[in-house]
């Protein structure tokens, strides 16, 4: 019994942490629009944003996690008393609805997770990385880990710091802030949908959830930490209005989430890149800004660079792009025509796993490609599809002969599932099409 | 009966009665799509430690069964051990943070999921030293070993 208590205590605890410090109001003067207006739900997903980059930069000091931990509690619970009474105006029927929607989906799967316990094969390799901060040790005892030193470290951080301060100090406590990351993603993105309707919204979010929800994947692995702030991203960049010149804040902020990936996982690192950068050529702003968003993103990463070379100790990636695998394939023209077969064999497998991408792929030919390349927003996820395909072509194309077709078998449909939700948006606005208007049920 | 029960709900909920239908009905599919109600029951009824051994095995896939029982009932914590999982599976060490894992001189050599043919036993296999150390506890095909002095 003591268990499932203590399930719904950490439920309130994330609900707790993550209300601290943007509310709706302040959030809407500064990204909100006439048309999409930004709700509760963004602002929990934004102070997600800034409690995980808070987490990374306490990470680097050696900071006792119970001490954050107190100190960050203690503010958002004061923050919330002192905001009661716009609490309770949020509290009416169709509100609590939803919330009783949101709070059964996570106990759901943390009642699951709970059961299941387990954790599968690369959880092994990166509980090392959380037991190093769990333990009380210095950052740079990374670098001693037995397995993957080289890897970002933010998502064993955010394991260690909820293990640490679950009330039974359980592994699995740290894991569950990775399904409340999940949900909150997956609700956000659907405050895009422009009909207003919570049946139909509620449906969506479930067939989301049942489209995207592995256990494997909750197991210790950390591509659902890339997925949710991918998610949480493109709802904020679907706000973009990419023909208007004054949408600065909004593309700083989008630039911002993602610069979380960096610290997820080394691959985050591409997508921070082609995402980002993307972003900023598709854009209409002037050239100065343009100047401007691309020195943050450079900067960003020399941080990372500078942080992980000289303060943990350790940079690289298991493996590093080799000029000559490609010139090896230049000349044997039959081998790079066997390896782009099977890497498009593999990721056909990998797309029937996680169909996201199937669907996405059949959206983007049901919008028809003229349609797209006349809506700015939509040609930069069909570009960004495009670009994260290649990489991943790219990347296989690297690995020697001798394990691609490993690798191939074990990674790519991981590779595949953390970029998907961010295509979510595509569904989205195909969805935004539909005249819902004369069916009943909807009303 | 149901026409009672119908006219209690509908008197309760009144126009609304379908819509609360609706989410009733709905937040069972979602019960029933994550089991809820018997992981529930299944996290009442077993402890923490009955369901790491329900997950991991006590003496199959990664053991955590027997890791657990042979680290209380050795006092292994501080002890250096090597580990081999002969069928494969991934160490579990990490789930145990009091012992001290190492690839060689080990004080303690634990074998788990032991593969063998016929009349094979675990001295014929090719494991480094295995000759210095002697069978301390042995379930099924998990084996602790501990070395001569």
């Amino acid at each position: 019994m003591i268990e499932i208590i203590s399930i719904l205590i950490q439920f309130f605890i994330f609900l707790i942490i993550c209300s601290f410090p943007l509310r709706p109001k302040n959030l809407n003067n500064i990204f909100g629009n006439k048309v999409n207006s930004l709700n509760y739900m963004d602002c929990h997903a934004l102070n997600i944003i800034i409690f995980l980059n808070i987490l990374l930069m306490c990470s680097f000091f050696n900071i006792n996690l119970k001490v954050i931990f107190f100190l960050l509690l203690t503010i958002s619970t004061i923050s919330i008393i002192y905001r009661r009474e716009e609490i309770f105006i949020l509290i009416n029927k169709k509100n609590m609805l939803k919330f009783l929607f949101f709070f059964i989906l996570c106990i759901s799967i943390f009642i699951s997770t709970a059961q299941i316990l387990k954790l599968e094969w690369d959880g092994f390799h990166w509980i090392l990385k959380a037991l190093v901060f769990y333990n009380g040790n210095d950052i740079q005892d990374i670098r001693y880990v037995k397995s993957l030193p080289e890897y970002p470290h933010l998502g064993g951080y955010i394991w260690a710091f909820f293990w640490k301060n679950s009330i039974l100090q359980l592994e699995y406590y740290g894991r569950f802030f990775y399904i409340y990351f999940y949900i909150v993603s997956i609700f956000t993105i659907f405050n895009l949908l422009n009909f207003k309707s919570d049946k139909i919204l509620f449906l969506l979010i479930f067939i989301t959830i049942l489209i995207t929800y592995d256990p494997y994947l909750f197991a210790g692995y950390q591509e659902y930490l890339i997925f949710s702030t991918l998610l949480i991203a493109a709802r904020f960049i679907g706000l973009i209005d990419f023909n208007k010149k004054d949408e600065k804040n909004k593309i700083f902020l989008s630039i911002i989430i993602m610069s979380l990936l960096i610290w997820f996982k080394n691959e985050g690192l591409i997508y921070f890149l082609i995402f980002g950068s993307l972003l900023v050529i598709l854009n209409q702003t002037t050239l100065n800004f343009k100047i401007y968003y691309f020195t943050t993103i450079f900067l960003i990463i020399l941080i990372q660079y500078l942080l992980k070379k000289h303060v943990i100790g350790i940079f690289g990636s298991q493996h590093d792009l080799y000029m000559s695998e490609f010139i090896y394939l230049f000349y044997n023209f039959d081998l790079m025509i066997l390896k782009l077969v099977t890497i498009t064999k593999h990721l056909i497998i990998a797309m029937i796993k996680y169909p996201l991408w199937l669907i996405t792929i059949l959206l983007l030919f049901l919008i028809k490609i003229k349609t797209i390349n006349d809506n700015l927003i939509t040609r930069y996820f069909l570009y960004a599809l495009i670009l994260n395909l290649a990489i991943i072509y790219l990347i296989y194309l690297n690995i020697d002969q001798s394990s691609y077709k490993f690798f191939l078998r074990v990674t790519l449909d991981r590779l595949i599932f953390q970029t998907s939700g961010f295509y979510l948006y595509i569904f989205i606005y195909f969805l935004n099409k539909i005249k819902f208007k004369k069916i009943n049920f909807l009303k | 009966m149901i026409k009672s029960f119908t006219s209690i709900f509908v008197k309760i909920f009144g126009k609304n009665s379908y819509i609360v239908i609706f989410f009733v009905i709905f937040f069972l599919i979602i019960f029933k799509f994550f089991n809820t109600t018997y992981n529930t029951y299944s996290i009442l009824i077993w402890n923490y430690e009955q369901r790491m051994t329900q997950s991991y095995g006590y003496c199959k896939n990664e053991s955590w069964g027997f890791y657990n029982y042979v680290i209380k009932k050795f006092n292994l914590e501080n002890k250096s051990i090597k580990i081999i999982n002969h069928e494969g599976h991934v160490l579990i060490n990490a789930l145990f943070q009091n012992i001290k894992v190492v690839d060689a001189d080990a004080e303690y050599l634990m074998v788990l999921n032991l593969q063998s043919e016929n009349d094979e036993n675990i001295y014929d296999l090719k494991i480094d030293n295995i000759n210095n150390y002697e069978i301390k506890y042995k379930f099924n095909n998990c084996y602790l070993l501990e070395l001569n002095d």
